[in-house]
């Protein structure tokens, strides 16, 4: 942005407005100016506010301030009149998300703030505060005079601050700050950096600890306060302290989120704090309409909806899926969805190429059902409250600011644009007059030594930068340049009476009487005199800029001052790189015209009434599972998994989604579904105790070696579809594990497979908590290449080390708040709540299970003796492939064994893998379950078990266990899923055959009660899908069909607009 | 055991110390391959499975100096003829593997261990045969499940070499080898690099996700597209010349032409020779349809004999694929579906999408640890529509007549081979155990790395248990 140097440019550019820049604090230099400033705006019709329009009425501004508004306004003598006849008048807009990229501190130390260094919420946004100058005329050119700002990096990043949006050196651009901290859930570094947190859950629990120490911060520093003589003083956190407004409720958390995912994941979290909060949303808020009405909190949402998918026949343009076009197709619908739910918001300019296409955005919004004067208090009344100012901007009322914005037609109408803006009374223009239209034929008289010289000059092209061809003499002359700004011409070429040699040069001004008066430079004549006048006009021409050009060559003007800003620095140390944080464009002079085709929005008629899938794209529902009351199912080979083994012809009766009873001859209760199992099998839902699946946002949080204050549960991601896929391989339920990038690891996720649903709603409720550990080369970086070899621990040895220790820290920290129940409070400083020992200690106590990714013998029998030592027990080793090794002091410990029948020799630790561990470890008396840790093995665990009969000759009845009852025991959910016994959930498969057979096919799967997978509903959905999705691709092609040319490489253009 | 030298130091101690640490010589100690056969063979009362022509209930094979010679019931058995009582059991034919890298790779991210890629792109003068270990403990694992024959493919670039089809019995690559050059590998260049916004969610349709240290980062893969799709051209253009100055070179070159003129050969474009001449197929490593349709009319314009390897789309070209005749090695199987939008089954039905348009195809399971599951992968196309019988054929007789040698391979006919499997059931089900194996009359030991742990184990799980008892 601008800095000192630049500074002179500026003020030489635009020192009409100096007066507006300057802070009333400010010594005077030289002649102090004291123009009047009272304005009168007369003959526009002013929206006062969404809904109220005066016709045909007069504002009148004194000294920045609206002091009438009617049509019946008494014009003061001393003000300057502006006659707005035909133009519509709001109040000036307010961008809620503007944001500056500020950069990662680099300081060794970071005295006094916190150890992350994401983690920045003292940031003073304002501190230096430097709008580029052409940015900020962009935003004015689309109707935008004010803006909040915030940081647009870190997890906690600063304050967000009300400015206006003048640009340069504008002493008095900041009008309020502190309005709120923002943040987000940033990951990896920026600039090259990285350290933690490096996953979405990372970033959630970075939020969580964080706001936990400010709270433990200012108990701390109070005790110390209280008895300074006797508890020693805790650190000094500036970035702590910045967070207590927050924590009052005073100040929001303003939370950037990318997905609906983030922002129902987040709102989860910070249930436990009582503070506001605002999110800046994402535009993807319509997927959960009503989750996201529940948070209560108002969203910032953009409106760079997605341009339509190239199709082009290419490959069968079998890259666009269904839930590509969906989101193409949906977007513009977002900010209606929201409103008819109650949630509010404002809007804003971010994710676009350019405010320019604010307009038209919002316009396709209005199109597809949002009321236009909602669209209108998005960007002035609801931004005004949301920020606190709404006594003072928002509104064209008496008392106000004068912020205003004047359009030549309604806002969002189609073609319309802003003229002109006012910032606290002074008039900002957005579309300098367009000069002197010198178009035409011109006769050109050179006075020389020997008498007069005729040229001709022919201009043509547009108004404002035409072209010349220079004719002598029956012949054209070129190349020729033509320079015009303001009203000199500058005209160059060479050959005719100047010769080849050389060229000459014609500089000119404009007269008042239209002619052209100047000299001409040119190699070996002296230095002649010309006069130009025009003969003729130019051929007419054939078209005329449209309006969105006239704006972006308006912006245009400014772009040069905003190319030279922008490479300054910013103002201080640490935030050198002060620029546009969000938006891309650079300045408003890189305006782009838009690509493609508009789509006509009656294509889309009745589309906001249709009710949004859940997840979005193909096998999506919009109503459900089938939840009949009860079902019955006869005559089928029950596999119960419990102690009535399997079950000939037998029947299976769940009702409000329990199992009720397995058994010969149920009757059916009313309004029972009946299956006729005959010839089938039906076996109770699969589970996976070791998957992977549906998390976004990073499996691993592998930046620390210890990470057990993560939580997979905070990045479900129900929309995956590998969660269809494998209920179409009859599993229902699944833990998901961090990865093994760690000792420790996070804590794991269990789930059900309810598709359709939310990630919250996949969650088992009170689920017992389980968590990963792991061993060996993963956790050493064995395979991550040769430079891997920095962090703690390298070898097997480090690893029992670091294990050791972190309990020995769990333990002291245990004892430390056990000390404190009791203690005297003048004593002893708070404890501060660590949730990576509070999850340690858990394990302590037996109420969390370790899941330990674990290979070798010896690894497996440190990690038993370890936790032997600290006296508690391992729940599961998962792949354990050297389980058989050691199974007998696996079941003397008590620990279970999850692992499969492959998978061996793609490393040096799974060398002496062999499937026959499975049956070893269940002979040696081990709880032995089988797992997926794939998205594809998942959808055949049954053929799996079969592998236990195979390798090790255990009975089928057993082997199905290992992937039904053993797991189920291994996640402590065995009281409610894994067999089908009465008071169990109704969670069950039905298969074609034998569930153990490669022949058989999975028909149907059922969550309690309720059926999640049919094969034949499934067919159907396929044939719903594709007509869908034939009838978007027709929306488009019939649109880019009409176009008159059709835009070749849209695509390659279309990187995400989010 | 070559590749054993070339362990790193420190594998090499790691590897000391197990081996000090077992009492028994478990390891480098694979079975021995067995002998010759001496005498003749018959095996009477099984359920035959010939695959060419209906079982045969009760049935007698019999066997001699590697081929059969006699199948069918109620035939006499010879005097001085070994007679093998297999009432109840099931008698098939040696499976085939048809896309593995076994003998390449021993554990692939042990970087001394994997032999599957040679640097650059074009490599059509590489030969896996010659780099095959026999002592690999992959071979007897892979054996154990009743797999006889296996296609070893090179990997990597452009044209990555030549494969070998092995009998997986022998003391040397050169014993193995069942022909030394089955065909030109060649790895079409994918030309979907066009990825949209929106479409994150399914950059990631990753398969196996074993030990997740680290993450895919959707907008990597998304970068990666874009850099595909601008260099495909680029790559296909890099085969195409390789090509055009080979078929020059072989017309102005005799071949087996050591030194011509005073001129080294260029083993690159010598390499290509056999394809051009037809003698060897090009084994085409393509995807998605728009690679499959590129690659075919490439390869028939240069009169080359073209299998499509993966093929993941080729059910998509099927009729495209059975009017010019081009066979594909399909799988595998066992895989996600590629795009959100495609049907669970997808990768499941496409056998029998192939079947039903007549492509001449067969189903590798592409894997080399586990290739052991490659009945598996048939059954999963037999559940979703494929005829067992079909799905037989497409593990035995198919891929030997992909790779010409069903003279000799693939079924249970007089005059062919003796290599086969003696099992209590259907190879196909996973249950099902393989009970004794010759490959070419010669009684092969079904014991490997995998049974003698479980051996040693056993034991000790015995021991410990009847301490406990005591």
């Amino acid at each position: 942005m601008i800095r000192g140097l630049q500074f002179l440019t500026l003020v030489l550019t635009i020192c009409w407005i100096s007066q507006g820049l300057q802070a009333q604090t400010e010594p005077r230099q030289g002649i102090e100016r004291r123009t009047p400033e009272i304005h009168a705006i007369t003959g526009a019709d002013v929206i006062t506010e969404p809904g109220e329009t005066i016709k045909s009425a007069t504002i009148l501004i004194e000294d920045g301030v609206i002091t009438a508004v009617g049509t019946d306004v008494q014009i003061p003598a001393n003000a300057r009149t502006w006659d707005r006849s035909g133009s519509v008048i709001t109040a000036g807009f307010i961008d809620m998300d503007l944001r500056v990229d500020i950069e990662e501190s680099t300081d060794a130390s970071r005295a006094g703030r916190s150890w992350n260094r994401k983690v920045h919420p003292e940031y003073q946004t304002a501190e230096g505060l430097v709008i580029d100058p052409a940015v900020a005329s962009g935003f004015r050119s689309a109707g935008f005079t004010n803006a909040l700002v915030s940081p647009g990096q870190g997890v906690f990043s600063g304050s967000m601050v009300f400015t206006r949006l003048v640009g340069g050196a504008d002493r008095r651009a900041l009008i309020e700050d502190q309005i709120a901290v923002s943040g987000g859930l940033q990951t990896g570094g920026w600039g090259g950096g990285g350290g933690y947190p490096s996953s979405r859950m990372g970033a959630i629990a970075l939020v969580r600890q964080t706001l936990l120490d400010a709270t433990w911060y200012r108990e701390a520093w109070n005790a110390h306060r209280a008895h300074p003589d006797h508890l020693p003083r805790p650190e000094s956190n500036l970035s702590l302290e910045a967070l207590f407004p927050v924590l009052d409720g005073k100040v929001p958390l303003a939370l950037r989120t990318r997905d609906v995912l983030e922002t129902l994941a987040l709102t989860e979290v910070l249930e436990e704090f009582k503070i506001k909060t605002w999110f800046q949303g994402n535009g993807l808020e319509y997927q959960q309409v009503e989750p996201i009405a529940a948070t209560g909190s108002p969203f910032i949402l953009p409106v760079n909806f997605p341009d339509s998918p190239t199709v082009d026949g290419v490959g069968g343009d079998t890259g666009i899926t269904l839930r590509t076009l969906e989101l193409w197709a949906s977007a513009p619908e977002n900010p209606e969805r929201l409103r008819r739910a109650g949630v509010p918001f404002t809007f804003t300019t971010r994710g676009l190429d350019s405010p320019s296409k604010f307009a038209s955005q919002v316009g396709t919004a209005i199109e597809r059902g949002l009321p236009a004067d909602v669209a209108l208090a998005a960007v002035t009344t609801e931004p005004a409250r949301l920020i606190g100012v709404e006594d003072r901007f928002g509104r064209v009322a008496v008392g106000k600011t004068a912020m205003l914005a004047v359009f030549d037609g309604l806002p969002f109408d189609s073609g319309k644009i802003c003229t002109e803006v006012w910032i606290d009374g002074i008039r900002h223009e957005n579309r300098a007059a367009d000069p002197a239209d010198i178009r035409g034929q011109w006769q050109v008289a050179v006075t020389t030594a020997e008498g007069t010289m005729e040229l001709g000059f022919t201009l043509t092209g547009s108004q404002k930068s035409p072209k010349i061809t220079v004719q002598y003499e029956e012949e054209t002359l070129s190349p020729s340049r033509f320079h015009y700004e303001g009203n000199e011409v500058g005209i160059t070429f060479s050959g005719g009476p100047f010769g080849e040699e050389g060229y000459a040069r014609f500089g000119g001004t404009v007269g008042t009487d239209g002619k052209i008066r100047g000299n001409v430079a040119s190699a070996g004549y002296p230095e002649y005199s010309f006069v130009a006048t025009r003969t003729g006009d130019a051929e007419p021409q054939s078209s005329t800029p449209d309006s969105d050009d006239q704006v972006a060559e308006a912006a245009g003007q400014d772009a040069p001052i905003g190319r030279s800003g922008r490479r300054g620095a910013g103002g201080r140390k640490g935030a050198a790189r002060r620029g546009q944080g969000g938006g891309r464009w650079p300045g408003a002079g890189g305006d782009r015209p838009q690509r493609g085709a508009k789509i006509d929005s009656s294509h889309f008629e009745g589309s906001i009434d249709r009710d949004i899938a859940m997840p979005m794209g193909a096998y999506g529902t919009t109503d459900g599972p089938y939840a009949p009351a009860a079902v019955l199912i006869t005559d089928a080979t029950i596999w119960t998994c419990g102690p009535d083994g399997i079950l000939d012809q037998a029947d299976l009766l769940v009702i409000g989604g329990k199992v009720v009873e397995v058994g010969q001859n149920l009757t059916a209760t009313k309004g029972a579904h009946v299956i006729d199992g005959t010839g089938l099998h039906v076996t109770p839902g699969l589970i996976d105790p070791h998957s992977h699946t549906a998390i976004r946002g990073g499996v691993n949080e592998g930046t620390q070696a210890v990470t057990a204050e993560v939580r997979i549960g905070d990045s479900v991601d129900c929309e995956d579809i590998n969660i269809y896929r494998q209920l179409a391989g009859g599993v229902t339920t699944a833990q998901l594990l961090h990865g093994s990038a760690n000792p420790i690891g996070g804590q794991s996720a269990l789930v059900k497979w309810r598709w359709g649903s939310s990630s919250q709603q996949m969650k088992i409720d009170n689920a017992p908590k389980m968590i990963k550990f792991a061993l060996g080369e993963n956790v050493k970086q064995s395979n991550w290449g040769n430079e891997a070899t920095g962090r703690y621990p390298q070898t097997r040895m480090g690893v029992e080390q670091l294990i050791r220790d972190a309990f020995h820290a769990a333990t002291e920290y245990r004892d430390t708040w056990r000390a404190w129940k009791t203690a005297d409070r003048s004593t002893m400083l708070p404890p501060r709540r660590d949730l990576e020992l509070d999850t340690l200690v858990e394990i302590l106590e037996g109420d969390r299970w370790i899941h330990c990714h674990s290979y070798r013998q010896d690894e497996i029998l440190m990690l038993m003796r370890v936790a032997e030592d600290f006296g508690f027990r391992i729940g599961t080793f998962q792949h354990i492939l050297e389980g058989y090794k050691v199974a007998p002091e696996m079941a003397r410990h008590g620990a279970s064994g999850s692992t499969f029948s492959d998978w061996w020799a793609y490393k040096f630790e799974v060398y002496d893998a062999i499937p026959y561990n499975g049956a070893l470890m269940r002979r040696a008396g081990v709880n032995v379950s089988f797992n997926s840790d794939s998205d594809e093995l998942a959808r055949r665990l049954n053929l799996e078990a079969a592998k236990a009969v195979k390798y090790g000759n255990v009975p089928p009845e057993e082997a199905l266990k290992f992937v039904t009852l053993n797991p189920a025991y291994q996640l402590h959910l065995d009281d409610r899923v894994g067999s089908l016994e009465p008071g169990k959930d109704g969670d069950f498969v039905i298969w074609s055959g034998d569930p153990l057979s490669g022949y058989s096919m999975c028909l149907q799967t059922w969550i309690e009660g309720k059926r999640y997978f049919d094969r034949d509903q499934d067919l159907a959905m396929r044939t719903r899908d594709k007509t869908r999705r034939e009838q978007l691709i027709s929306i488009i092609l019939e649109s880019k069909m009409g176009a008159d040319k059709p835009e070749k490489d849209a695509a390659e253009g279309e990187e995400g607009s989010r | 055991m070559n590749w054993f030298h070339k362990l790193s130091i420190v594998t090499v101690v790691f590897l000391c110390w197990f081996l000090s640490n077992g009492s028994e010589p478990t390891f480098g100690s694979d079975p021995i391959p067995g002998p010759m056969q001496i005498g003749t063979i018959a095996i009477v009362g099984a359920t035959l499975h010939p695959v060419e022509g209906t079982p045969i209930e009760d049935g007698t094979i019999i066997f001699s100096r590697g081929l059969i010679t006699a199948i069918g019931s109620g035939i006499p058995v010879p005097n001085n003829c070994q007679v093998i009582e297999a009432h109840g059991k099931h008698v098939y034919p040696g499976l085939i593997a048809s896309a593995t890298s076994l003998g390449l790779i021993e554990i692939s991210s042990v970087r001394a261990t994997n032999d599957q890629r040679e640097t650059g792109d074009l490599n059509p003068n590489v030969r896996a045969a010659s780099s095959v270990n026999p002592d690999s403990e992959h071979i007897p694992v892979a054996r154990a499940n009743g797999i006889a024959l296996a296609a070893t493919r090179p990997s990597g670039g452009l044209i990555s070499g030549q494969s070998v089809l092995l009998r997986l019995d022998g003391w040397s690559w050169e014993d193995l080898a069942v022909q030394t050059n089955l065909g030109l590998e060649i790895q079409w260049p994918s030309q979907a690099g066009r990825r949209r916004f929106f479409e994150q969610e399914d950059a990631h349709a990753h398969g196996h996700t074993h030990d997740r240290a680290g993450d895919v980062d959707p907008r990597a893969a998304e970068t990666r597209g874009s850099r595909r799709s601008s260099t495909s051209a680029a790559k296909v253009a890099k085969i195409r010349e390789l090509f055009d100055q080979a078929k020059l070179y072989c017309e102005s070159r005799p071949a087996k032409a050591e030194i011509f003129e005073g001129h080294a050969p260029d083993l690159r474009l010598e390499a290509l020779r056999p394809a051009i001449d037809g003698t060897v197929p090009v084994y085409i490593h393509a995807e998605g349809a728009r690679e499959i349709r590129s690659a075919v009319e490439w390869a028939l314009g240069e009169k080359l004999r073209p299998v499509i390897v993966g093929g993941r789309e080729a059910p998509r070209v099927a009729s495209f694929l059975a009017e010019y005749q081009v066979p594909v090695v399909y799988g595998p199987v066992h895989r996600l579906p590629s795009r959100r939008d495609e049907a669970y089954d997808e990768p499941f039905t496409g056998p029998a999408i192939l079947a039903r348009a007549g492509v001449d195809f067969c189903i590798g399971a592409f894997d080399t640890s586990n290739v052991r599951n490659l009945p598996y992968h048939a059954a999963t196309a037999a559940a979703y529509g494929l005829s067992p019988e079909k799905a037989l054929e497409s593990i035995t007789l198919a891929p030997a007549r992909i790779f010409g040698v069903d003279d000799r391979y693939g079924s249970l006919v007089r005059g062919k081979s003796a290599t086969m499997i003696i099992t209590d059931g259907d190879p196909l089900e996973i249950p099902t155990q393989v009970e004794a194996m010759w490959i070419d009359g010669r009684s092969v030991d079904l014991t490997s790395r995998h049974t003698q742990l479980r051996d040693k184990y056993t034991e000790k799980i015995r021991r410990k248990a009847e301490r406990r008892a005591f």
